[in-house]
């Protein structure tokens, strides 16, 4: 066999197996909308770990952690550096979510911001910001999953096809199991993608150099500077590591699909003990630099960092091996893909359609829209990712200064009863206003620090005094669950 | 090992509140407004009847009366007492029936939040009653509000913010290197098994604190 067609054997048989996996785990259960949202909230740890594990490891860590290593150097620090944090800020946050989203039955971010502040222009502009900033990261996901097939084939797949094939793939397995299924792929997914990293990370310096400790001479020799921030860049200094690593770790969860991740969590204890072990999952994330590093020695010269990782591997190892590479990639984006369709679909059924414009369906409906809408964000990334791939990594940094903006809104709302609607909505716009007008102008970073950071300060300034202006006593979480209008439940259990 | 966990549960039983302080919280009860209203004040249903309309296992029924600060009876044979179990209240609350010193314990598998939904629809009771888990009836508001972590916690989680963040001119640099990583990479490659430390200590303090308060409020279930 042609090394091409080994590889392709062996990816299409991974991607095979994980979509079996994927429509197989939700296949005996009666799915309603909180089953298919948040897995009728019964997972453990183990599977809540690899959950929101999965939803961790993407292309972009997949790919863009020995990128950046690569083209950037000691900056991409700060992946290991914000990803144990935002554990460490989720220890604090998650559990008290959890209780909430067990007594008031969330199932979004949306509802969140609906039960804590009663307002449904706050909510719906919440799921507007969640979609917005989670279609390129669809986007990204879906570009990602072309580069490492194609790479991976030996360029016999071309990226059209298999991004088309994979994605209709990942549609139909969220539309008939919902979260189960992509739980159950996530745990497939992590088991080879864990042993692949292991191996490649510890295998390639010791093929080349003889080890880790003489890799790093041979790129302090080649490069110096590359290993101090910052680095092979001009403007990633101490600052913008301080400024990025903070605002990653606050915005980490505020993704909406992280976010919806700990409904499903079986209790807040889940949570706890998850944020405490969490920050080992991330071992693995040096050896991806240790690759990127290594290619710098090996393979100086590279158009796109990012390819680094596989190229390596192509070098190095024969083309089986590439294939399991290139399967267990195809699954990295396959995953996280499966839980932004789901999430950003039951935002715009259930919190910005429903309450602005048809209040009267019933949850079936919404439901059924929500997997009418799994369908066109599928087809939607999948336009802009074959007819457009330019500007995405910019767009994905402002999602990720976007989904900040939701931090002072759930912290404070959480924990300080003080807190008003008004204060919420006023920072909110102001910080999604100020880092779309930094990042798109290209002042990013700006003095030094990153312009997300700037704009969450100001979001926190303006929350705190608005609120302060605003506050008349009444305030807090609804009281129950019935005297909030936008979220009752109705179904048919419910009495007349 | 069931058996402790059931004469736990029986003491905590014991240290309930007052009847009449109980009486004031269920005003608020989370399904007091699905509760049909009935204009037969004084009788009491036949609760035994009603609980035998269950079909669903995730429910069964304690019947007892008496005081309620009382030890209730051992749940039916074959039903075990497990963690996810709690009683709930289900007292009458209208003005003239607030003499009755009825409180029955049902037991109902944390689980399942459907059953909230079913519940009183299922209860045909005939008087005007109120059904609340008796964890929460300590509480007189009852909205949610969110538990503030402690101070030790947070401190604890600040170490890896201090470490692996604030302080990254300290530590950002190639030498000493050690195991043949670079300063800086075996910094922050160390704080990825160090925060796990810092934030079990903080786990501990948390569920710590959480038992300490479950004991000071007569058991919450």
């Amino acid at each position: 066999m042609s090394p091409s067609a080994v590889a392709l054997t062996l990816i299409s048989a991974i991607v095979a197996a994980g979509s079996f996996v994927g429509f197989l785990g939700g296949s005996h259960r009666k799915m309603d909308l909180e089953q298919w949202i948040v897995g009728g909230r019964g997972f453990g740890m183990l599977l809540v770990w690899l959950l929101m594990a999965g939803e961790i490891y993407t292309t972009f860590t997949f790919l863009g952690a020995s990128g950046w290593a690569y083209s950037k150097g000691a900056p991409v620090l700060y992946i290991i550096g914000y990803t144990s944090l935002a554990y460490v800020v989720s220890f604090y946050i998650l559990p008290e979510l959890w209780e909430a989203g067990g007594r008031y039955r969330l199932q979004t971010q949306g509802d969140f911001f609906q039960v804590r502040y009663n307002s449904k222009y706050l909510t719906a502009f919440v799921a507007l910001v969640g979609m917005i900033c989670i279609i390129p990261y669809l986007q990204l996901q879906i570009t990602g999953l072309g580069i490492i097939v194609e790479v991976a084939s030996f360029g016999a797949i071309h990226r059209t096809p298999a991004m088309v094939i994979s994605f209709a793939i990942v549609a139909g397995f969220v539309f008939t199991s919902g979260i189960r299924g992509v739980a159950w792929v996530s745990v497939l997914k992590d088991v080879v993608l864990f042993f692949a990293a292991v191996f490649v990370g510890v295998a390639v310096p010791y093929i080349y150099f003889g080890g880790i400790g003489p890799m790093f001479v041979a790129v302090g020799r080649a490069k110096p500077g590359h290993l101090v921030m910052p680095g092979a860049t001009t403007n990633l200094g101490h600052a913008w590591y301080i400024s990025t690593v903070l605002l990653c770790a606050f915005g980490f969860y505020m993704w909406p699909q992280f976010f919806g991740a700990s409904f499903t969590a079986k209790s807040g204890d889940t949570l706890r003990r998850n944020a405490v072990v969490m920050p080992l999952y991330i071992i693995t994330m040096p050896l991806m630099f240790f690759v990127g590093l290594a290619a710098l020695v090996v393979l100086p010269g590279l158009a796109n960092g990012d390819l680094s990782m596989l190229m390596m591997v192509r070098k190095t190892f024969p083309p089986w091996f590439l294939g399991v590479i290139g399967g267990a990639g195809a699954l990295t984006a396959m995953v996280p893909a499966a839980i932004l369709i789901l999430t950003a679909a039951s935002l715009f059924a259930k919190n910005l359609c429903r309450p602005i414009l048809a209040p009267s369906m019933t949850d079936q409906q919404v439901g059924k829209l929500a997997k009418i809408t799994v369908v066109a964000i599928t087809c939607a990334a999948l336009g802009s990712a074959i007819f457009n791939s330019t500007t995405l990594v910019s767009l994905l940094l402002v999602g990720y200064a976007g989904v900040a903006q939701f931090f002072p809104g759930v912290v404070l709302g959480l924990y300080s009863k003080r807190t008003t609607m008004s204060g919420v909505f006023a920072g909110m716009v102001t910080g999604v206003l100020i880092a779309v007008l930094l990042m798109l102008s290209k002042h990013d970073p700006i003095m030094g620090l990153n312009a997300g950071f700037i704009a969450l300060c100001f979001n926190f300034a303006v929350t705190g005094l608005v609120s302060l202006l605003t506050y008349t006593g009444e305030n807090g979480f609804a009281p129950d669950l019935t005297s909030s209008p936008a979220l009752r439940s109705r179904d048919n259990r419910e009495p007349t | 090992m069931l058996e402790s966990v059931r004469r736990k549960r029986h003491q905590v039983c014991r240290k309930k509140p007052q009847h009449s302080r109980v009486r004031g919280a269920f005003g608020v009860g989370i399904l007091s407004a699905a509760v049909p209203s009935c204009s037969l004040p004084l009788a009491v249903p036949s609760l035994q009847a009603l609980y035998s309309s269950f079909q669903s296992s995730d429910v069964f029924p304690v019947t007892w009366r008496g005081d309620p600060r009382h030890t209730p009876p051992e749940p039916p044979a074959g039903r075990e007492v497990t963690d996810h179990c709690f009683p709930i209240l289900l007292v009458p609350t209208s003005p003239v029936t607030a003499s009755i010193r009825q409180v029955d314990y049902l037991r109902v598998r944390r689980q399942s939040p459907s059953v909230w939904s079913y519940l009183p629809s299922r209860l045909n009771c005939p008087a005007k009653c109120c059904y609340t888990p008796a964890h929460m009836e300590h509480r007189d508001d009852q909205r949610f509000c969110a538990k503030r972590p402690s101070l030790g916690s947070i401190l604890l989680g600040l170490i890896p913010f201090t470490a692996a963040c604030f302080s990254v001119s300290l530590w950002d640099r190639v030498h000493p290197m050690v195991l043949g990583l670079p300063f800086n990479f075996f910094w922050l490659i160390s704080w990825l098994l160090l925060t796990p430390l810092c934030m079990w200590g903080a786990y501990w303090l948390e569920t710590r604190r959480a038992s300490k308060s479950h004991r000071k409020e007569g058991g919450t279930l």
